[in-house]
């Protein structure tokens, strides 16, 4: 990875200083290499048995490939090749080259405008810019395993026709009329050449006037704020393929492919801030947002909120206690907000037809003989898609309580907050009534969710000594959520399955149900023997029908932990210091996919000898019911070190003039939990992912002059 | 000082100028509109509602434009209308099977007919239905456009376009009623976004068959109508399949009606093809519409690549490791996809002396006793080779020069005239004279058969022999009362090797689960 960067700050003030300008603008160049994403999977499913290279050498650039029932020899041809069993993860590793270019410019100007008649009113813009442009250039080898897997596609290539134009044309082989053949697909092991370009651009203004002043006679201090903002989204791109050795050398694959999204957002907002005898302070807010996202209908969204607070600490009743107490603040609030954020999603209210071969008029793999009368030949297809014009701003109301505490003058700091959180028309990607819409799933607002939470904050310096100090940061929160209502079904049994699993294609593990946590598992209960192994096959009858069915399926347990702490600590001695941090979730279970979908001895016939994983029961044949086992539901919890820091300081080396700290710092040195997965930290609750998050060691010295 | 000020105050004026000003101009840029150039917001040119007739034809056989799918599904591939179909018709019955060779969720739930409504292939078959006839709907809101527009359609084309969109939705609504019994009744008068009404079969059953013979009627002859265009030969055929039907869907019995609907066929298309086999194999379009092939569902390996129809059931019922010579006899590339194979009890109700017989048996055990690896020494289940690759003037690539291809050249043989006869026959057994025996003889004639009794086995494994592997078979055995009960089971039926009787609510697929809200739950799941 290669970076360089530029920047230029100006920050000039004019007209007596009434006027401030803030102007800064930075470039980045980014050179990125990525290796291919299937390539861990590969590594995990290859039988580590098998060498690298085969030593006989081979067509598959010698590595080590499967081809029919067993492994390439000198004399086995490369569209032999087993597409069902997993590549060499080696040859994916140093036969696939993908390089990105980026550049990038971003920039902002702001204006800071004092009015002349009014110094306390002031107008505020501010431009910004986030300009991005990305190439990026994927060359897969010839002869590589994955050249001869993936073959080439050549449905038709640029020619030149009657009238002296660049036209499509098909490569025919032979005489067509007799027996000749169109090229399609051939498996020749050609190198690949493929290229993306994406250009990203964002723009944004903001403008607010700010009115501030202290009115000392009334004990009041007003801070004013109304104003606009606007933002646009762009994302456009292109990318083509091409073959780059061999016969078919310089042919394009596949069509190059072009798109754009666009996104407006615009917000016009207001806030007061009211401060009463510095004790009493309030802040009422109020933001209308709109969102090209949705229809006319509901593309506004409007978001007040209050919040209140007290000192009490500043009461004269407090006088007694102030020895031990520094600060005392209670705070209370309530507020709306809203999501309008769908991802990738950017017309998902309005009918909108999609064209075949991205608009261009060359017909694609996927178009039809001609419905033209005399026409011939084939056209591209026009879908209409699926869209919800009812689609609209998810909104989250939220109440809180807060104590802000100060003791022994501030040695001690802390906060207590409790909240309340109630979304309304939650967003997500859901299943629609049969036979309503252009397609089966779409961006809906599927009900109701509901959020209970505490949270607990303490920093404090236990131990100040001239030659040991301690401090110590410590924050818990508890939280609590639950499905409150399904817009699609009022039937206490309803839910909408979510969390595809890799272990058969179409399975979910998860589901949203009424009453309980939003991606809670939905299970099969295992049935154990004596010895607490899984008995295979059997779940329990729960519904007591005398078969095993989906409705005995149960809701058990959810992603989110319930309980989140973070502890961090810096010791200082003399010139030594040392810091760790640890952090824990408590609560948060995940589904072993790995596990799953890899210890039955009928699923692993791909992946020879994955299904060895120690200490795991090997299971015959899960089936669709035993990979949706609560057996492989695992309590993640876990207690993980994010760093330890250990550092000795010289701080006046030559003469004061040089001030040099030495140190080591280890990132996420060790993990202590149950969970026999890689990692328990899992945000999905799905455990597809076979890379494990690295153990960073760093050493370093800071001198500072 | 002064001057400042003044200065100041008029940059303040030109800000609040500027402010006013782009306000409303930023309130309008909400109205984004798409600019994609794979995307349009309106039809504008004839050619585009052609396209849009295009996609109305496609969903029977494509995964999705520009390579997506159509719905979202895990597997955009395995979400081709024409595959969900077979799975649902085929997997469930005595002529197909999937191993355990492949880890697809809830396939071995339609090999044994034990699914439950979480079964995401019926999820997935009830959304491509459904889509299809969506689709149709649409095409029938915005077709009329088309006559205003630059490169006009004329106004008979659009009336003909309108009748096989119709046509269409009543070839998808004859699955949701066979496959599930219950459906949401949705026609282009409904808006979209709205749920529509919930039907049963036997309701819903007088409405589609009552549009689709005003359809038929409009719809040209198949030797006046443009390829991958559905001919009114095709659409009697449909018509004759759902009277064929009737007394299932709806408990009274339409034989007199599906007589007349296929002699209504024979008017203009009566002779079967010479040879069964080259029915099936990547020439055979030039039977599809005036030949022995009344609706052919297009595939073409550069073109309209299908990973459902015969690309599914040519490479995906090859495996390699059984035999790496047939792929060039195929006219496959790769090594095979190793998914169906041939239940005992096919294999076994055609001899091997019938044309039929197109099963690639050489060290295969013909039982499914290993449902594991399919592959040699140890293969349990016939291959089935009817589905091929290769033109049928070089059947067998003899010459070797045929291309081996990824996708299939072969169209879909949705419904074929060896079926209409077989009706026939079939309305001849329920005592409406028409010859039916006659055809009964024909079908087996061009097999090599002698002529046998017309009775209801003999009409059932004739079914078999002519038809395995069309898609067919679930309804055919409901029908002759043999899917469901132990009067009949075969290997794996009920979960069992041996086989075992299943209860009779499996006449019909569950509900699925995520469609229960609106549609309800069937009898007995």
């Amino acid at each position: 990875m290669d970076r360089v960067t530029v920047g230029i700050n100006l920050s000039p003030k004019f007209f007596d200083g009434l006027l401030s300008i803030n102007a800064n603008v930075r470039g980045a160049y980014l050179k990125n290499r990525y290796h291919k994403g299937e390539t861990l999977g590969n590594a995990v499913s290859f039988n580590p048995t098998l060498p690298v290279y085969n030593p006989e050498g081979n067509v598959f650039n010698n590595y080590t490939t499967y081809v029919g029932t067993g492994v390439a020899g000198p004399n086995s041809k490369g569209d032999q090749i087993n597409t069902l069993k997993a590549l060499n993860p080696v040859s994916l590793l140093n036969d696939y080259r993908s390089v990105s270019d980026v550049y990038q410019s971003i920039g902002n100007i702001q204006f800071d405008l004092a009015m002349p008649f009014l110094p306390d009113l002031h107008a505020n813009l501010n431009l910004g810019y986030d300009i991005s442009k990305s190439n990026v250039n994927n060359n897969t080898a010839a002869n590589s395993p994955q050249a001869w897997k993936d073959g080439s596609d050549l449905p038709y290539i640029k020619g030149v026709g009657a009238d002296g134009n660049e036209v499509d044309m098909l490569v025919p082989v032979g005489d067509i009329a007799n027996g000749g053949y169109f090229i399609k697909n051939t498996k020749d092991g050609a190198g690949r050449y493929s290229y993306e370009h994406q250009v990203k651009a964002n723009l944004l203004l903001d403008f607010y006037l700010n009115y501030k002043h202290n009115f000392e006679e009334a004990y009041s201090n007003l801070d004013v704020t109304a104003g606009y903002s606007w933002q646009s989204f762009r994302w456009q791109g292109k990318s083509f393929s091409n073959i780059n050795s061999g016969e078919y050398e310089g042919f394009q694959g596949y069509a190059t492919s072009n798109y754009r999204n666009d996104l407006a957002l615009v917000s016009f907002f207001g806030r007061v801030n009211y401060t009463f005898m510095d004790k009493y302070l309030a802040t009422v807010t109020v933001r209308g947002d709109g969102t090209s996202r949705f229809s006319k209908d509901h593309r506004w969204g409007t978001f007040p909120s209050v919040a209140l607070g007290w000192r009490v600490i500043d009461e004269d009743f407090m006088e007694p206690i102030r020895n031990v107490f520094s600060e005392l603040k209670l705070r209370g609030g309530w507020g709306i907000t809203g999501q309008q954020d769908i991802g990738d999603n950017y017309f998902p209210y309005l009918p909108i037809y999609t064209i075949g071969n991205n608009g261009n008029p060359t017909p694609n793999t996927t178009a039809y003989p001609s419905t033209k009368p005399g026409q011939g030949g084939f056209i591209n297809v026009i879908k209409p898609n699926g869209y919800n014009s009812d689609l609209k701003w998810e909104e989250t109301t939220t109440w809180n309580l807060g104590l802000d505490f100060g003791l022994f003058n501030n040695r001690v700091n802390g906060s207590f907050d409790f909240y309340k959180r109630k979304t309304k028309d939650l967003l997500t990607w859901s299943t629609v009534a049969a036979g309503s819409n252009l397609t089966n799933a779409m961006n809906t607002n599927i009900g109701d969710l509901e959020n209970t939470g505490i949270e607990f904050n303490v920093n404090a310096r236990p131990i100040v000594t001239q030659d040991f100090t301690w401090t110590t940061d410590f924050n818990i929160s508890w939280n609590k959520n639950k499905i409150t209502k399904l817009t699609a079904g009022d039937d206490p049994d309803y839910f909408i399955a979510t969390g595809g699993i890799s272990a058969g294609t179409g399975t979910n593990i998860q589901a949203h149900k009424v009453g309980y946590p939003a991606y809670s598992f939905y299970v099969y209960q295992q049935v154990y023997d004596v010895n607490g192994d899984p008995i295979e096959g059997q779940y329990v009858d729960r519904n007591g029908d005398g078969q095993i069915t989906e409705a005995d399926k149960y809701m058990y347990h959810s992603r989110d932990p319930k309980v989140v702490f973070t502890w961090s600590n810096t010791f200082n001695y003399k010139n030594w210091d040392f810091g760790i941090v640890l952090r824990a979730n408590i609560g948060n279970w995940v589904y072993n996919d790995f596990e799953a979908a890899n210890t039955s001895i009928s699923a692993t016939q791909s992946a020879p000898l994955s299904n060895l994983m120690s200490g795991r029961h090997l299971f015959q044949d899960l089936g669709v019911q035993g990979v949706q086992s609560d057996y492989f539901v695992r309590n993640a919890s876990f207690l993980r070190c994010d760093n330890i820091t250990v550092g000795y300081t010289w701080p006046g080396l030559l003469n004061d003039a040089l001030r040099l700290r030495v140190y080591g710092a280890v990132q996420n040195p060790f993990v202590i939990t149950k969970y026999n997965g890689l990692d328990p930290e899992v945000f999905s609750g799905i455990d597809r992912e076979v890379y494990p998050r690295p153990i960073t060691v760093s050493f370093g010295v800071v001198a500072q002059f | 000082m002064i001057i400042n000020k003044i200065k100041s105050i008029s940059i303040a004026c030109v800000a609040t100028f500027a402010l006013g000003a782009s306000v409303t101009s930023c309130v309008d840029d909400l109205d984004v509109t798409p600019k994609n150039p794979s995307n349009l917001t309106d039809l504008t040119n004839g050619d585009e509602y052609y396209q849009f007739l295009a996609q109305v034809y496609g969903g029977l056989t494509l995964s999705g434009v520009n390579g997506g799918s159509d719905i979202t599904v895990d597997d955009p591939g395995a979400g081709v209308y024409t595959r969900q179909l077979w799975n649902l018709q085929e997997l469930p019955t005595d002529e197909a099977f999937i191993g355990k060779n492949w880890n697809d969720a809830g396939l071995d739930e339609l090999d044994y007919a034990t699914w439950s409504s979480d079964n995401h292939w019926l999820y997935e078959a009830m959304s491509r239905f459904t889509f299809q006839v969506n689709i149709c709907n649409e095409f029938l809101r915005k077709v009329d456009g088309a006559s205003s527009v630059e490169n006009p359609v004329s106004a008979e084309e659009i009336a003909r376009m309108k009748c096989e969109a119709r046509t269409l939705r009543a070839l998808s609504y004859y699955h949701i009623m066979d496959c599930f019994g219950v459906g949401p009744y949705v026609t282009e008068d409904h808006a979209i976004g709205t749920v529509p009404p919930t039907m049963k079969r036997e309701e819903m059953f007088p409405l589609v068959v009552e549009d689709l013979k005003e359809a038929v009627q409009g719809l040209p002859l198949a030797k006046d109508q443009v390829y991958g265009r559905v001919s009114r030969e095709a659409g009697y055929m449909l018509l004759a399949k759902l009277y064929l039907n009737a007394e299932v869907y709806t408990g009274t019995p339409m034989w007199t009606e599906c007589a007349q609907a296929c002699q209504e066929i024979l008017k203009t298309n009566n002779t079967l093809a010479p040879e069964y086999k080259y029915l099936f194999c990547g020439s055979n379009d030039k039977y599809v519409g005036t030949g022995e092939i009344l609706w052919g569902v297009p595939q073409d390996n550069s073109y309209t690549q299908s990973y459902g129809g015969t690309t599914y059931l040519g490479m995906g019922a090859y495996n390699v490791s059984i035999d790496e010579n047939l792929q060039k006899r195929l006219g496959i590339s790769g090594t095979g996809w190793g998914g169906p194979r041939v239940r005992p009890e096919l294999a076994n109700v055609i001899s091997r002396a019938d044309k039929r017989y197109l099963f690639y048996t050489e060290g295969l055990a013909n039982n499914l006793s290993n449902i594991g690896d399919w592959e040699l020494p140890g293969g349990s289940g016939y291959m089935c080779i009817k589905y091929v690759y290769t033109n049928e003037s070089d059947y067998y690539n003899e010459s070797g020069a045929v291309s081996l291809n990824t996708f299939n050249n072969a169209d879909w043989p949705l419904f074929r005239l060896a079926d209409t006869f077989l009706m026939l026959a079939e309305c001849q057994l329920h005592g409406v004279q028409c010859n039916g025996k006659n055809y009964f003889d024909l079908v087996r004639q061009r097999a090599g058969l002698d002529p046998v009794d017309l009775t209801a086995d003999n009409l059932l494994d004739e079914r078999a022999r002519e038809l395995y592997w069309e898609g067919h078979r679930r309804s055919d055995l409901i029908r002759f009362g043999k899917f469901t009960g132990s009067s009949y089971v075969w290997s794996w039926k009920g979960g069992i090797e041996a086989g075992q009787g299943i209860d009779s609510f499996r006449n019909l697929f569950a509900v699925p689960t995520q469609y229960t809200n609106t549609l309800g739950q069937n009898a007995g799941y």
